[in-house]
């Protein structure tokens, strides 16, 4: 491997890095080959003591990502794509299924007060009123998951 | 050799390379490379941590021939870390060498 091919590999793998964080980088490898020349050495020979530059660009990346410098979307955006259409699906389950829940809710309720006019029981009222309940409860948190859902995806999407 | 471990002991080399006396990259990296046989390369991503940890500072400064080089500093707190990794680093050989010394009596 010759210098210049070394140099735009690293550049490349550093993609994810601020611009001028690049090119200080690139800097600091341009001094290096400049004094192993001046040691005497080819440019073969320098970039095979130096290894990858891949495993270099890995470092330096890995290092900026640990240190909070650089978001993990920016390094695999497709990836975060993906866990963002998984909150989607969640929304297309969750919405539908609080809709439906919200409107069994409001069915009951008159179904209920029908039967309540004529059947004067006061179990049955007990029972109508937690059986509503608990139908509309399951309804609203199926709409704090969709919400959450929804929240997550555009989040995810948007950075 | 594992590479986590071999990354905290290439810290403790690079510091107390830089107690003597300021040193730039090449410097650096080609004496940590040969004796203790890494690749080049990642002297440079430790370097540059080592910095953003501020346990170095680089400098430039003009070399007789050709451009500028850059030159690393070891900070007040880059001698303290040295220490503490010194420190450490005796600890664990003193208990490699009694588990060695026992187990191969």
């Amino acid at each position: 491997m010759k210098k210049a091919d070394f140099l735009n590999e690293l550049y490349a793998h550093l993609s994810p890095l601020p611009s001028n964080e690049r090119k200080e980088i690139l800097n600091d490898f341009r001094e290096h080959f400049r004094e192993g020349a001046a040691a005497g050495k080819s440019e073969e020979q320098i970039c095979a003591e130096l290894g990858s530059p891949f495993e270099c660009a890995k470092q330096y990346v890995g290092d900026a990502i640990v240190e909070g410098r650089v978001q993990e979307r920016q390094r695999r955006k497709g990836f975060w794509t993906d866990i963002a259409i998984f909150n989607l699906v969640q929304v297309l389950i969750a919405l539908p299924l609080s809709v439906g829940l919200f409107l069994a809710a409001g069915l009951m309720c008159v179904i209920f007060a029908f039967i309540i006019s004529a059947v004067h029981s006061t179990a049955f009222i007990v029972f109508a009123v937690s059986s509503t309940l608990a139908v509309l409860i399951a309804a609203v948190f199926m709409l704090l998951a969709a919400i959450d859902g929804l929240r997550s995806a555009i989040k995810k999407i948007n950075g | 050799m594992n590479t986590q471990f071999k990354k905290g002991v290439l810290e403790l080399c690079a510091l107390t390379l830089l107690l003597s006396g300021d040193r730039y990259g090449y410097e650096l990296a080609d004496m940590l490379g040969k004796k203790m046989t890494v690749a080049e390369g990642t002297i440079y991503p430790m370097l540059k941590r080592l910095q953003n940890d501020g346990y170095f500072e680089s400098y430039l400064r003009e070399s007789t021939n050709g451009p500028a080089r850059k030159y690393y500093r070891i900070t007040q707190k880059g001698r303290e870390r040295q220490k503490v990794l010194r420190e450490q680093w005796d600890i664990f050989l003193q208990q490699v060498d009694s588990l060695f010394q026992e187990a191969e009596k």
